[in-house]
């Protein structure tokens, strides 16, 4: 078994983590069975440590700081102040209720340093295929959304995975579902003719019935219809209502239990042949029904094996999971157990995402130029302390950016160009001038180079910077 | 549907008169070609508002601009895109209205992936229009943005740009390209002897990254002589679902952008604004009426937005369908009736002087594609 191979073809580069097994099968079972233990360190140079529990924030205390941050931010609306000093005023504000930098700061040193980088791989693909971003509260949500429901939700099935997801506020305000008020819905009838004026704003939005039918399941193969789409909307209607009145609510409950019956649309719904429910319980009937979808299965089975596996072998295995699928009701355990070692068995290259990149090469030299969790919002360029989302964002691959709801693609064409090669080159760069790499250039070369062409090339570099660095950016780092 | 003649609707003329007109050869052919994508589906019916139908007023009651630029009696233009409305005063700008791509499901990425492939079966193209008929005229390129867009991928490398600002870090030395030139191959390969030539050249480049800042770098870099000859552009943001908004908010700022993108460009490309096209593509229009929440929902048919020197006269190149509810696409989009395929040909007519057979044969494989290139030229 080569595990430098297996570490970083599953994993994020950290041998050390399988190093007592004997066998795939024994890697696999464990990480699928534990927990992810976070972990990070202090300052630019510190020892690990556990991530520190007062920088960690469960959905109360976020939706709690939002409801704040928003009165807060009203009351600085009222008072007697300058332009200037408003301006001051509502920054400050904003910064000392968000959480986003420190989710961000987490999240980049889990990948670096936390256990069970199995788990975290997997978690990365859920979040980008059920991608949310930067848009209005959002940001302060997608941290809660990664862990309690993508990494948690790798122990159920995918049936859960999916109603989780949209269920979550931040997918519900990504793509504007707490917009989405059914026309005919309680809320519409006490309009009356006022309905769909300012003063009464009810009506359908699509957005996210759209993407759950087109991204998040069945995908266009299914052949669904507009009307299937408005249905799907008609049956999230009633979700998300984080309103209160006609203004942004003040009351966290309001994010906590986004089910408002007042704004649900009645009547007879058909999706995809599907007759749904009205109520509540509307919700994950849907989203059951396409969990289960045949088109479902096999869309998604092809997305995952493409990601750990490569393009051509998704082509020739995806059935083999999708039968596996059937027989297992979706149960994520068996079906990433499987991908797992499919990824060992295919031989063919695939493309890194560049954070998954920068979390391998941390963990395989032992370098890091990522401020430390005591370091948060000192970003600064003289003692070349970086911002984890400062790296993301150059990177290309920020989770927490704005971008379409699509996500990252998986494949290599969509990622090589210069600013990407010119990227990589950088922070190899910056990881040698900074990041005290603690483990010897050859020695990586010699762990994780397997080409003899590419090895003896590398190896017979003279300056040191050079060899750091073309060796991070050599194909077989880029690809495994 | 009855088919009417194309309308070319000249702007009014408080935008049209006292202007001289910018001359230009018709012989010139090394153009400058300038894509910007407008991603997440532009409404063409808030960017150049058909303000003489009357359907239109009834559908959006939330969403009316009350000091739109006036075009005609006809067409309006939104207030944010005041360059562009310079641009159509001087005889140097023209709008496509009820365009479209052939597409008509409404997904994002099917639509998009069709705007840059030209190709009108979702996914199954690798490469772009754009980097086709750079192809077959023999030019290279440069895009804006971290990524390479399918748009221009083709067999040729082309020059991504979008400035790192990766505090402290130290521009790739030659030492280290060469080295991975000799271990990277393909794709990688071609692409850091790019970034190889792009470095050598342009080591003092700006590091701006907002759109109108890339929009001005990119015209200087492209009135060089042997500077780039396409350049795309993408601005995002206009999948305007909830609060569009209507002289403010999300669209107009979007619209903003857009028109400062255009501006910039103008003056960065100085003197080869005169061999320029710069067109909008986006990947759909959106629905004629409002939704609940003050926004609107993807559609199909929207409006082109084209400027540049190699243009004559000013105008609206429109078969307007119109907005009543027959007229509509399933009742509630606006019906294209011009392909966008046929506009992408016309400028790449303009600025490549490809013939309007070979484009359709070897860049979009549909010899059916019409000729509009006098429409929108002459």
């Amino acid at each position: 078994m080569n595990l430098a191979r297996v570490s970083r073809r599953i994993g994020l580069g950290a041998m050390e983590e399988f190093s007592s097994h004997t066998n795939i099968e024994g890697i696999i079972k464990s990480s699928l069975e534990s927990h992810v233990v976070f972990k990070g360190l202090p300052s630019l140079h510190g020892a690990i440590e556990m991530w520190p529990s007062e920088k960690e924030f469960d959905l109360n205390q976020r939706i709690g700081r939002l409801v704040k941050r928003r009165t807060e931010s009203d009351a600085i609306d009222k008072r007697k102040l300058s332009d200037q000093e408003r301006e001051i005023a509502r920054e400050l504000n904003w910064k000392k209720f968000s959480v986003d930098k420190i989710d961000q700061h987490r999240f980049f040193h889990a990948g670096q340093y936390a256990t069970n980088q199995v788990k975290l791989r997997l978690s990365y693909f859920w979040l980008n295929h059920f991608t949310v971003g930067a848009k209005e509260v959002t940001p302060q949500l997608i941290s809660d959304y990664w862990e309690n429901v993508m990494l948690s939700g790798l122990d159920g099935t995918f049936s859960d995975l999916l109603y989780n997801a949209i269920t979550h506020p931040a997918m519900l305000t990504y793509l504007d579902n707490i917009y989405n008020i059914g026309p005919n819905s309680p809320k519409a009838q006490k309009c009356g003719s006022k309905a769909g004026a300012s003063s009464c704003v009810v009506g359908l939005n699509d957005n996210l019935g759209r993407e759950l039918l087109e991204l998040h399941t069945v995908s266009p193969v299914a052949g669904y219809s507009e009307g299937d789409i408005t249905n799907c909307a008609k049956v999230l209607a009633g979700w998300g209502n984080i309103f209160d009145k006609n203004s942004w609510s003040t009351k966290p409950a309001d994010f906590r239990q986004p089910w408002d019956n007042n704004q649900s649309e009645p009547g007879r719904k058909l999706v995809l042949g599907k007759e749904i429910p009205t109520g509540k319980k509307g919700l994950r009937v849907l989203t059951d029904f396409l969990a289960s979808h045949p088109d479902t299965k096999r869309f998604l089975s092809k997305k995952i094996i493409t990601h750990f596996c490569g393009e051509k072998y998704a082509q020739d295995h995806s059935e083999q999971l999708v039968d596996l699928w059937t027989k297992t009701n979706g149960d994520l355990k068996e079906l990433h157990s499987k991908v797992m070692e499919m990824s060992i068995t295919s031989n063919e290259k695939v493309f890194l995402w560049p954070t998954t990149w920068c979390f391998q090469v941390a963990r395989v030299t032992g370098a890091n130029i990522a401020a430390g969790f005591n370091e948060i919002g000192e970003d600064n360029m003289r003692s070349h302390i970086i911002d984890p989302s400062r790296i993301m964002s150059e990177m290309g691959h920020d989770f927490w950016a704005e971008r379409q709801p699509n996500g990252f693609s998986d494949l290599k064409d969509d990622w090589i160009s210069t600013e990407h090669i010119d990227r990589r080159i950088r922070y190899a760069g910056l990881l040698f001038d900074f990041g005290r790499p603690e483990k010897d250039t050859n020695y990586i070369i010699n762990q994780h180079i397997k080409m003899p062409a590419l090895r003896n090339k590398l190896l017979s570099i003279g300056n040191e910077r050079t060899r750091f660095i073309a060796t991070l950016c050599s194909p077989e780092m880029m690809e495994v | 549907m009855i088919r009417r003649d194309f309308i070319k609707a000249v702007p009014a003329s408080l935008f049209l008169t006292g202007f001289p007109n910018l001359g230009f050869t018709k012989t010139n052919k090394d153009g400058r070609l300038i894509v910007i994508n407008l991603e997440g589906g532009m409404d063409g019916l808030c960017a150049v508002p058909p303000l003489g139908d009357t359907a239109l007023r009834s559908a959006r009651r939330d969403l009316l601009i009350n000091d739109n630029l006036s075009l005609n009696p006809f067409f309006g233009l939104h207030p944010s895109l005041k360059s562009f409305g310079e641009m159509l005063a001087n005889d140097e700008a023209t709008v496509i209205h009820a365009t479209a791509f052939p597409y008509t499901k409404r997904s994002h990425f099917e639509g998009q992936n069709i705007v840059e492939t030209g190709v009108v079966t979702p996914f199954s193209s690798k490469t772009g229009w754009l980097g086709r008929a750079m192809e077959l005229a023999g030019v290279g390129g440069r895009s804006l943005s971290l990524d390479t867009p399918l748009l221009v991928r083709g067999d040729m490398a082309v020059e991504a740009y979008y400035p790192s600002n990766m505090r402290g870090s130290a521009v790739p030395n030659m030492e280290i390209l060469e080295v991975l030139k000799s271990i990277y191959e393909g794709d990688a390969l071609e692409t850091t002897e790019v970034l190889q030539q792009q470095l050598a050249a342009s080591r003092n480049a700006p590091s701006v990254r907002d759109p109108e800042g890339l929009a001005t770098f990119a015209g200087k870099k492209m009135q060089e002589a042997h500077g780039p000859k396409v350049a795309v552009i993408r601005v995002n943001q206009f999948d305007t679902h909830a609060n569009q908004g209507t002289e403010e908010g999300l669209q107009a700022e979007q619209l903003e952008v857009v028109d400062n993108v255009f501006a910039a460009l103008k003056s960065g490309l100085g003197k080869m604004w005169n061999s320029t096209v710069v067109m909008t593509v986006t990947e759909f229009g959106r629905t004629l009426g409002q939704n609940g929440s003050a926004g609107t929902d993807h559609g199909y048919g929207s409006a082109c937005m084209i400027a540049g020197g190699l243009l004559e006269n000013a105008g609206i190149v429109s078969d307007w369908p119109g907005l009543k509810s027959n007229n509509l696409y399933e009742g509630r989009d606006l019906l294209a009736t011009i392909d966008m395929r046929s506009v992408c040909a016309a400028c790449l007519e303009a600025t490549f002087g490809l013939e309007h057979d070979e484009i359709t044969e070897d860049v979009f494989s549909d010899k059916a594609i019409k000729r509009i290139y006098n429409e929108i030229f002459t």
